[in-house]
């Protein structure tokens, strides 16, 4: 592939243009490339092109030389479902490898109709700043006044400034700019940017806040617009009957709590019990009957799977799954209330729920055992309240918990903490459904549930398209190729943009892509590009000194647990050995050359 | 051995629903009858039957002929072959509602709220021989 430089054309359902902003007031506009859209799509897939590219592999994640990317992709913006979805990615200060994170909200869709493809962030500023994007460009604006408030308060502030109808705006709280590894990007008021801590980097850039808006639409131009109409109506259709995208309108993605907590998924006091006899008193079912009173969500969806609830005549956003897993019973609280209210406080500091609840969880767990009292207990709701805050401002033992659960494993000595290359484990539990097991081992940001959903799969969701079936949860027999596969061709609504809660089929995907875009996409070709994208972001990691021995899973959960996962442990070993076969790694877990030189990629090879 | 969804069947059935502890400790505060629809793989006609269950029992149980005639809280349907793997413990309801074998209609909020009860009434499906 030759992609000399960031140079192009005119294309179909892109806006042509990359904005490279350095914050020593340098702005610089950037046409998309052809060939780059063909080979990485958009999204997180371009943004590992730039990333790559700019060697931010070798610096510091709070160095200047670290760069932020968000893109968003060729979908979005158009009328396909569910597509205003951002990707911002970064070397990660958490993980200390590959960063990205995924957020709804307007703000993709905002920035495609200002006019870009995507923004690339580089350099540091020495004074609080914020940016603002439209259709003219950027500017960077003081953050004087802003910076030291919540997220909540900040987004006003900057909303208050701009005063444009059409805006959308990404801030960060006090734990993003007090450097709290696991800090987030909150977009819109009630979408996160949630992991690998992306919200931090910003804050070491002394950046507050992005704001996009925009005033003469930019006309996106669809390839072929009559046959991308059809495929929508059958998507939107396909949407309207699909149970899960119901369950989700109806209940949130707290939905699934008595579910996962009889299938064995809902992980408990720390990953160490494996049932929960009060998963109804915190479920998303609970809420619908207590405190919900409507549902809203991102740009341009349908599912809308976000909760708005009402506590002491106050509306404000409800908590989603994982962050009532992470606080519910991983901590054993199961009081909904308390729940909202913990979520609230998360937001609006701005940190990412997984990796706060379960950095909480271990200071529990830790403190039982007398390896350090950090003086909180489970189910302990106060002192809950109280942890939060200290991480975010970093004070007492909030500054030890602020570096996340591998740090804080390393401070003990204790072999313990749940991650994997520092990402705190998301709430599946890979004894529920073993292909999580090799999902979270090898995953290029670490142990993360998304977007390829293995759960899905090991509840009888099939892409017979690509061989992914599961026919036994229990068994690792497999799993280690379906998860590959699957982890590939996810990479796809990363890239595209599109969430992955909507039931599409590949070759609906595929076409969708096609129509819109007009390149020659199908079920195969998209296929290989989310593999190329994979093993890109899997380079950038060998960069960082990843290698095989990384690619494990913390013995916590590796424990037989009594419950819905009936004592069952992923054989990890045999589902590693079926991964790296079918991806064709070496046995150090890096990429063959033979494999990047069929993915077109083999110049990541070249010394750096 | 009674066929499946006959009135025989039925029987036995709410029968082992009324005898299961683990259904009464599952379903203890549900509430809300339903109405079970088996759909013909091809040709055919769908078979129908009502259960109406109640604080972990089953209050009654038959077959019906004229589903008009129901107007139960909930109905839950799906094709004689995923009915199959059901009662085979190849899939159980919630994975069957999830992948979409199975249609059903009524309160989202209860039926995910008891998830547990449901994957106990399948189970109790092996305590009455059936005939296919
Ligand atoms: S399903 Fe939920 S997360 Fe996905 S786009 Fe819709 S509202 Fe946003």
């Amino acid at each position: 592939m030759l992609i000399s430089n960031f140079g192009g054309g005119k294309l179909f359902a892109y806006a042509n243009k990359i904005l490279r902003i350095n914050l020593n007031g340098e702005i610089k506009e950037i046409e998309l490339n052809e060939n780059l859209a063909k080979y990485f799509i958009g999204g997180s897939g371009l943004a590992a092109y730039y990333l790559y590219k700019m060697k931010i592999y070798d610096f510091e994640a709070f160095s200047a030389k670290n760069v932020v990317a968000m893109f968003n992709g060729p979908l979005t913006g158009t009328k396909a479902p569910s597509t205003s979805r951002l990707e911002f990615c970064a070397k990660s200060p958490l993980t200390e490898i590959w960063g990205e994170s995924n957020v709804g909200g307007k703000m993709a869709a905002f920035l495609k109709f200002a006019g870009w493809d995507g923004v690339i962030i580089e350099g540091q500023s020495d004074k609080p700043v914020y940016i603002y994007i439209n259709e003219n460009g950027a500017e960077i604006r003081s953050a004087n006044g802003i910076w030291g408030k919540g997220c909540y308060e900040a987004q006003k502030a900057i909303e208050k400034e701009i005063k444009e109808r059409r805006l959308s705006t990404a801030v960060i709280g006090q734990a993003g700019e007090n450097l709290v590894r696991y800090a987030c990007i909150q977009v819109d008021n009630s979408r996160h940017a949630g992991r690998t801590g992306i919200g931090a980097v910003l804050g070491a850039k002394k950046i507050k806040g992005i704001a996009v808006s925009y005033d003469t639409k930019h006309e996106i131009e669809i390839a072929d617009s009559s046959k991308f109409e059809e495929e929508i109506k059958a998507l939107n259709e396909r949407i309207k009957d699909n149970f899960t995208c119901n369950m989700l309108k109806e209940l949130g993605t707290a939905g699934y709590v008595e579910s996962a907590e009889m299938f064995g998924d809902l992980p408990v006091k720390y990953f160490t019990q494996g049932t929960f006899d009060k998963a109804s008193e915190i479920s998303g079912s609970k809420m619908a009957q207590t405190f919900l009173k409507t549902n809203d969500g991102c740009f341009g969806c349908s599912i809308k799977c976000g909760r708005v609830v009402e506590i002491d005549g106050k509306i404000i956003h409800g908590p989603e799954y994982e962050t009532i897993a992470s606080f519910g019973s991983l901590q054993l609280i199961d009081d909904l209330r308390s729940l909202i209210e913990i979520n609230y406080l998360l937001n609006d500091y701005g940190m990412d729920s997984i990796s706060s609840g379960v950095v909480i969880a271990y200071a529990m767990w830790l403190s039982e055992r007398n390896i350090h009292d950090f003086g909180i207990k489970w189910g302990d709701v106060e002192g809950v309240k109280k942890f939060i805050r200290d991480i975010a401002f970093k004070k007492g033992d909030g500054a030890i918990l602020a570096e996340g659960v591998r740090r804080v494993g390393k401070k003990f000595k204790d072999e313990n903490a749940a991650h994997v290359k520092g990402l705190e484990i998301p709430m599946h539990d890979p004894r529920a459904f073993s292909s999580l097991a090799i999902a979270y081992a090898a995953h290029n940001r670490g142990a993360c549930h998304l977007p390829h959903q293995m759960y899905n799969v090991e509840m009888g969701l099939k892409i017979k398209e690509y061989g992914i079936i599961s026919k036994d949860r229990f068994s690792s027999e497999s799993k280690g190729i379906i998860t590959a596969r699957m982890q590939n061709y996810a990479e796809i609504f990363n890239c595209a943009t599109m969430c992955v809660f909507v039931p599409i089929k590949p070759t609906q995907m595929a076409n969708l892509l096609k129509f819109a875009t007009g390149f020659n996409f199908d079920v195969n070709k998209i296929y290989t590009i989310g593999e190329r994208i994979y093993n890109l972001k899997r380079m950038f990691n060998v960069r960082c000194g990843i290698k095989a021995g990384d690619d494990v899973l913390p013995k916590i959960v590796l424990q037989p647990l009594k419950g819905g996962s009936e004592e069952n442990v992923p054989d990890l070993e045999l589902q590693k050995k079926e991964y790296y076969k079918e991806r064709r790694w070496s046995e150090e877990g890096i990429p063959t050359r033979e494999k990047l030189e069929e993915l077109e990629i083999a110049w990541t090879l070249e010394s750096s | 051995m009674p066929k499946f969804f006959s009135q025989e069947w039925i029987g036995e059935y709410v029968k082992a629903i009324n005898e299961s502890e683990d259904y009464e400790k599952a379903a203890k505060g549900w509430e809300g009858d339903f109405l079970f629809v088996v759909e013909p793989d091809e040709e055919g006609e769908p078979l129908y039957a009502y259960i109406d269950l109640y604080h972990g029992k089953a209050r009654k149980g038959f077959v019906v002929k004229d589903p008009s005639q129901i107007n139960a809280a909930f109905e839950f349907r799906g094709k004689l072959s995923n009915w199959k793997k059901l009662l085979k413990g190849e899939i159980d309801p919630i994975k069957g509602l999830i992948t979409g074998k199975f249609k059903l209609k009524g309160s989202m909020a209860m039926v995910m709220r008891y998830a547990k009860a449901a994957k106990v009434l399948v189970d109790l499906t092996k305590k009455v021989e059936t005939e296919w």
